[in-house]
């Protein structure tokens, strides 16, 4: 197998040509992985997938972008009728209530798709209605498709499942070209990254539904990878561009990758700054690249948002709240501390989460694997094993920067352009937890939010395995392949438990 | 690379041990549920009279019924468990002898083959001195009532979970999923879903093991 050498143009097919076999076939595993995910899982079972149909919905069926109406809570008859068909409302969030079993139901569902219910509805989407279109507007073409071939809203909901998992695929991809870029001449520890990553089973479920995460986790791992590129290569037109282009799409997937833009400017910066100094041909232009492409679709995403479509492109605005249903008023130090607590050990500040450490049972456990509407996961034991194997690993990890301690000194700049990304996200999802707090009482995080480190997840797997050294990083990597198969499958089978037994 | 292979092998063997012991285990399984959560009593029912709850549907397969009952803390007392269809046909009975404890209860019906649905479930519970009061966990449910001794209480539905005869493995269990994961789904994947799920794990697992057993065959030094 040969190491990638990804040039410097991007010509097409010979660029694609250029992709390392084992790229492709992580990204397959992922493909694969992922179908499999959206098959076990029942329709409207993965988190807002109601909303994220209703909004893609409103798009096809009427060309507009939904909005705000009242009341909330209804979409189209034809969802409608679905959900209430299907049970949807005694499933969610109940553990102990599985999808439906009987052949009644299923004539039912039959009886309600002979109908063919009105597809249109007051054009609220709930919780997605105020989101970036981007990922929406690409979901209308599966939406479309089977719509064209006669299918019900559950043939739809399946077809765009499709197209989500082939975003996954093309993370897992970006993962390992990512890896590749960071990790050079390790190209076993590349693949081991990339694969644990396919695997996580949290990013394949939520992957495997309709959601704009899906987008969104591609277009940071594509971040993640562009910064990369950047600093190994320069900041040439071309990678400037791949930055840009790929921060300025995450950015109309969901505006969450707002988190990944202060890494991607502090790189833009360094390298501009460096290469003037090195008087760099291109470097100028590779920052205007970056920077146009980064910047111009949100700039004209808000100003369309602003003075067409009268949405508000951030509801209630950042870091700011007007009014509180639970009599409690905003105040910058305190959301300061509940950023931290919400993802550290409380150190000396009031307490933010009395009941529970975020870091353990949001995070953690989340991320090994709370799966449905945040109704079901693994049992304890899992987790303290999952604990137990992944200190292990970032030992490991660790070890392996202190080997190669003189290639991260000369590499400081770009090793802390990569803390920038934890950090921001960290922020993006601190700011809104704190604002929920205060404005409702509610609590905002889930653990599906930190996925978009999917990229630095893979590359704390690849160090490990490049602590083996060459005697012990194979068995190092196939032992980690293997665990992330097991906890894969062992995630799917508590899916079908929860669902079908 | 003889390491990473046997590491494979080894990691494969342990995990296939691992799932095929705990699809083994035996447990009772739902032939159906009124996915009403049990959060609170929802009905008291004195001794000397039942209590019926009507539109549910009660599935095939079914052979005892689980409910959560309350004794206000003493021995429960005898309880007759009917099931009849919307044109008040029996469909099957079952009784639970005294001496049980509060909590959730099984009661034992004979086994009921076909589902029927708007089936209504009564529960009796006999005159003192055999009989005491008991009370039904359920949940407030609008649109929803239960019946004690014809007089109808609206707005609320007691928990009835429907369960399978005896206890069954996940093996015993395979084929019934393999039909339920044919209900309510898209058209286009019904008849093969399962087919398909089980060559993509089986696909998806193989693939990854190879590949990187691949990637550490090509990583090794060569002579």
């Amino acid at each position: 197998m040969t190491h990638p050498s990804w040039g410097a143009k991007l010509p097409g097919r010979r660029v694609l040509a250029r992709v390392p076999r084992a790229a492709w076939a992580c990204a397959a595993v992922a493909l694969l992985n992922g179908l499999a995910w959206s098959l076990i899982t029942p329709p409207f079972q993965v988190p807002d997938e109601n909303a994220h149909y209703a909004y893609v919905q409103q798009l096809a069926e009427r060309g507009k972008l939904p909005h705000s109406a009242v009341p909330e809570g209804f979409f189209s008859p034809a969802e409608d009728g679905m959900l209430a068909t299907i049970g949807f409302y005694t499933i969610v969030g109940r553990p102990h209530d599985p999808a439906p079993f009987s052949d009644i139901k299923q004539r039912e569902v039959e009886a309600l798709e002979s109908r063919n219910l009105p597809r249109t509805g007051n054009g609220n989407a709930l919780t997605a209605t105020n989101n970036p279109p981007l990922f929406y507007a690409l979901q209308t073409v599966p939406y479309k498709l089977a719509g064209a071939a006669g299918g019900s809203v559950l043939d739809r909901l399946a077809a765009m499942r499709v197209l989500s998992v082939l975003m996954a695929a093309a993370t897992v991809l970006l993962v390992y070209l990512f890896l590749s870029e960071l990790l050079p001449g390790s190209p076993l520890a590349c693949t081991a990254g990339a694969l644990v990553a396919a695997l996580q089973p949290l990013f394949a479920f939520v992957s495997s539904g309709v959601n704009n995460d899906a987008l969104l986790y591609l277009a940071a791992t594509g971040v993640l990878w562009g910064i990369a590129r950047v600093f190994k290569r320069g900041l040439t037109p071309v990678n400037g561009s791949i930055l840009g282009a790929f921060v300025g799409f995450g950015l109309l997937a969901k505006l969450t990758l707002l988190a990944f833009v202060p890494a991607a400017a502090a790189a833009v910066a360094i390298l501009l700054w460096r290469g003037l100094r090195r008087h760099q041909p291109g470097v100028v232009r590779g920052a205007a690249w970056a920077v146009g492409l980064g910047g111009v679709p949100i700039a004209v995403y808000y100003l369309l948002n602003r003075f067409v479509w009268h949405r508000n492109t951030v509801v209630g605005g950042l870091s700011s709240v007007s009014n509180s249903t639970v009599g409690r008023h905003f105040n910058r130090l305190e959301e300061l501390s509940h950023i931290w607590q919400l993802f550290l050990p409380n150190l000396w500040m009031r307490e933010q989460f009395p009941t529970y450490m975020p870091l353990w049972k949001t995070w953690f456990i989340g991320v090994v694997g709370r799966f449905g509407w945040l109704d079901y996961e693994f049992p304890l034991w899992l987790d303290d094993l999952a604990l137990v194997l992944g200190i292990i690993v970032v030992v490991l990890a660790l070890a392996e920067l202190v080997r190669r301690r003189a290639a991260l000194v000369r590499r400081a700049a770009e090793a802390v352009v990569y803390l920038l990304v934890p950090i921001g996200l960290a922020a993006v999802i601190g700011v809104q937890s704190y604002d929920a707090v205060v404005g409702n009482g509610a609590v905002f995080e889930q653990p599906r939010y930190l996925l978009p480190l999917l990229g630095l997840y893979g590359a704390v797997v690849a160090l490990a395995v490049r602590a083996g050294g060459r005697r012990w990083a194979p068995a190092l990597a196939v032992a980690l392949v293997v665990l992330a198969v097991g906890h894969d499958i062992y995630g799917q089978a508590l899916t079908v438990a929860r669902y079908y037994a | 690379m003889r390491a990473a292979r046997w590491v494979a092998a080894v990691g494969v063997v342990a995990l296939l041990v691992a799932f095929g012991l705990a699809l083994s285990r035996r447990e009772r399984r739902l032939s159906g549920t009124d996915a009403t959560p049990p959060e609170t009593f929802v009905a008291g029912v004195p001794p000397g009279q039942q209590a019926c709850q009507g539109a549910e549907l009660l599935p095939a397969d079914t052979a005892a019924v689980r409910l959560t009952i309350g004794t206000y803390g003493r021995p429960g007392p005898p309880l007759a468990l009917t099931a009849t269809g919307p044109s008040g046909r029996p469909l099957t009975a079952g009784a639970l002898a005294a001496g049980w404890h509060q909590g959730v209860v099984r009661i034992p019906v004979r086994r009921v083959s076909t589902a029927t649905n708007n089936a209504r479930i009564c529960l009796r519970v006999p005159s003192p001195p055999r009989g005491s009061a008991i009370a039904l966990g359920g949940n407030p449910e609008p649109g929803f009532a239960i019946e004690i001794d014809g007089r109808s209480f609206q707005g609320v539905r007691a928990r009835l979970d429907y369960l399978r005869p005896g206890r069954e493995s996940w093996y015993q269990l395979l084929p019934t999923i393999v039909h339920r994961s044919t209900i309510a789904k898209a058209g286009f994947l019904r008849t093969w879903e399962w087919a398909a799920v089980l060559a993509l794990v089986v696909a998806s697992a193989f693939l990854a093991i190879r590949t990187v057993l691949r990637s550490a065959a090509s990583s090794e030094p060569r002579p």
